[in-house]
């Protein structure tokens, strides 16, 4: 008979879900695997509604990535549209995606993992917090706020507003941008790229007190996916998908939008409402992806922006880069593009043009969109009626992408860490960190119907409770 | 700069009265330096906010006091506290946690107020109960007397 430890909620995640670690007789970790408890609905209360509300709707799905739902879902409309939107609308679009990613790395980053990365793993728990870090580590608390907000405030200059902007549509963006908002914008990312570049140095020279987290947190050979431009550079708006396995090889390369079902198949696991999509050729479990600022690093052949790809060609010399500690280091090498990226696009001559959306009816029943989230790739693909009325909605959200490598790493974590009768809350903490070295948004990937209270049981196969941990 | 944080949500009756304040101070042109905001929830981007303020007014609705009624409450800053007032999430803290992580981050301490109203109804819809919706005006002046430093 095997015993069950249960950790419920994972904290300091996007959403609420738990874990459960199975022992054996012996008291070795038999299994382990991460439930996710909400239950989500965005796919079916959209049909029936006019397809032009879907980027609106589709954004309520999340606060925290409301804008990369907002891309996915503009673009599958311009594909129900069949239209071409004005190149300068993608630039401003590829702006706001950009900040997003930003800003919400810097939230995984500086909010919910650095408590972990700056006092240690085994620290106090009551100090493990982002309140921990402020009085630690000023400076690096200070930078996460700065961050964040540089993100959050290009895209309230854009969208009008942080959270929930209108300003993506079917067709392209519904304003232009001023010559104001842009030399505001300018002007914040110097500081940006200063503030990110510490922070990268910073978690460099933190790395070695790590070398066992590195070993152990989801570090097995998976397929990685992400988008690519024509030339293989890093992309996070508009490009191709591609597919790599562990050692680098392509599997895939130049899949369209419209190739993610010959790519992506989804399976159902009765522990957790949310799906596990896997790469389709190779069958489920074996198909394990992983997508997100990690593989997107693994996938690009370089970055565009010359300080990211520096960082990236660095990288690439890690032996055990595979590891999904590297998430973070990836996340941060992902800002310092981001910043440089948007420097480009606004210091591009046409960027102030009023020609910035196009119109038409729909001119198809079937639209896909697909777009790089900051937690990897998404995927909206919607099917309407000749009255524009939405009859079908299938979301693959970057998430659930992850979800077979999260229950894998979760497994690998507890195998290492967890041992016999007695729990200690630092095992316990590395076994959540594996799941926020991914960053889930759970809100995302289903939908969040309510929290419970922390509660960590080891019961014995007798019953006893052998040890209890509540947060 | 003195700052308002009007605080709710607006898609659940009573809780959005914050940012209904919000809105009507919003309206107001004789104070120039004042900059009104509104939000879901206290993030933590909000203290480089606050740390730029001389004054900073949040308002919010209340469950603990009765429909309509209004009341001001200071808040106290004392560091001691934080583990009564820190939060495991990234998205709710509470006012006195962004003063002290304003204190703490950038030395910045702000005359501040938490003006509460009273609210009853928290279903899904995007009106206010008619008690609130009355509080209205009486909430808008109490701030700014405050703001004018005539109330505390």
């Amino acid at each position: 008979m095997t015993q069950e430890i249960i950790i419920n909620p994972v904290t300091r995640i996007e959403g609420h879900g738990k874990i459960t670690i199975h022992l054996a007789d012996d008291g070795s970790v038999a299994d382990a695997k991460f439930h996710v408890t909400q239950l989500r609905g965005f796919e079916k209360f959209a049909e029936g509604r006019p397809f032009h509300e879907m980027p609106s709707l589709m954004a309520r799905i999340c606060g925290i990535c409301p804008v990369s739902h907002l891309i996915a879902s503009a673009k599958a409309c311009d594909a129900l549209l069949g239209v071409r939107i004005p190149p300068v609308a993608a630039a401003l679009r590829r702006v706001m995606n950009l900040a997003q990613i930003a800003q919400s790395h810097a939230l995984s980053f500086f909010y919910l993992s650095a408590p972990d990365l700056l006092l240690g793993m085994d620290s106090d728990p009551s100090q493990r917090n982002l309140f921990g870090v402020l009085a630690a580590n000023p400076q690096l608390a200070r930078d996460g706020v700065t961050l964040r907000q540089t993100g959050q405030q290009i895209i309230e200059l854009l969208g009008g507003k942080r959270i929930h902007p209108g300003w993506l549509v079917p067709g392209g963006v519904s304003e232009p941008l001023s010559a104001e908002k842009r030399d505001k914008i300018l002007a914040m990312l110097p500081n940006a790229i200063a503030i990110t570049r510490r922070a990268i140095d910073w978690f460099k020279s933190i790395l070695p007190r790590f070398s066992e987290e590195i070993s152990a947190f989801a570090n097995f050979p998976t397929l990685h996916m992400g988008m690519v431009d024509q030339h293989g550079n890093l992309e996070t708006y508009d490009g191709y998908l591609r597919i790599v396995d562990a050692d680098g090889n392509i599997v895939e390369d130049r899949m369209t939008p419209e190739d993610y079902l010959k790519l992506i198949a989804e399976a159902a696991e009765p522990h957790s409402f949310l799906k596990s999509p896997y790469y389709r050729p190779r069958g489920y479990v074996e198909g394990m992806l992983r997508v997100g600022p990690l593989p997107r690093l693994m996938v690009a052949d370089r970055i565009s922006t010359p300080l990211a790809n520096a960082e990236l060609q660095e990288f690439r010399q890690i032996p055990e880069r595979q590891s999904s500690f590297y998430y973070h280091l990836a996340r941060l090498i992902e800002i310092l593009y981001a910043w440089e990226e948007i420097q480009r696009v606004l210091n591009t001559p046409d960027i102030l043009s009023d020609h910035v959306r196009a119109y038409a009816e729909p001119n198809a029943f079937e639209g896909i969109g697909v777009s790089e989230a900051p937690r990897g790739t998404l995927m909206h693909h919607y099917k309407i009626d000749k009255n524009g009325l939405i009859t079908y909605v299938n979301l693959i959200i970057a998430t659930g992408h992850n979800n077979l490598a999260m229950n894998a790493g979760v497994k690998q974590v507890a195998q290492r860490f967890v041992h016999g009768a007695r729990l200690s809350e630092g095992m316990l903490n590395r076994v959540e960190a594996v799941i926020r070295a991914f960053d889930p948004c759970l809100s995302c990937s289903t939908h969040a119907i309510g929290q419970m209270p922390l509660h960590i049981q080891l019961i014995a196969p007798n019953g006893e409770v052998l040890d209890e941990i509540a947060r | 700069m003195r700052l308002v944080i009007g605080i709710g949500n607006t898609l659940r009756g009573d809780d959005g009265v914050g940012a209904a304040v919000a809105q009507q101070l919003a309206a107001q042109q004789h104070l120039p330096d004042l900059r009104v905001i509104a939000c879901h929830q206290l993030t933590p981007e909000l203290t480089a906010l606050i740390s730029q303020a001389e004054q900073v007014i949040f308002v919010d609705a209340s469950a603990n006091l009765s429909a309509g009624e209004v009341k001001v409450i200071p808040l106290e800053l004392d560091l001691a506290d934080l583990e009564n007032v820190r939060s495991l999430t990234t998205h709710d803290w509470a006012p006195a946690a962004l003063l002290m992580a304003a204190k703490a981050l950038y030395g910045a301490q702000p005359r501040s107020a938490l003006v509460v109203i009273g609210a009853q109804h928290f279903e899904h819809c995007e009106q206010l109960s008619e008690s609130v919706r009355r509080a209205l005006p009486c909430a808008t002046q109490l701030i700014l007397s405050l703001l004018r430093g005539e109330a505390h």
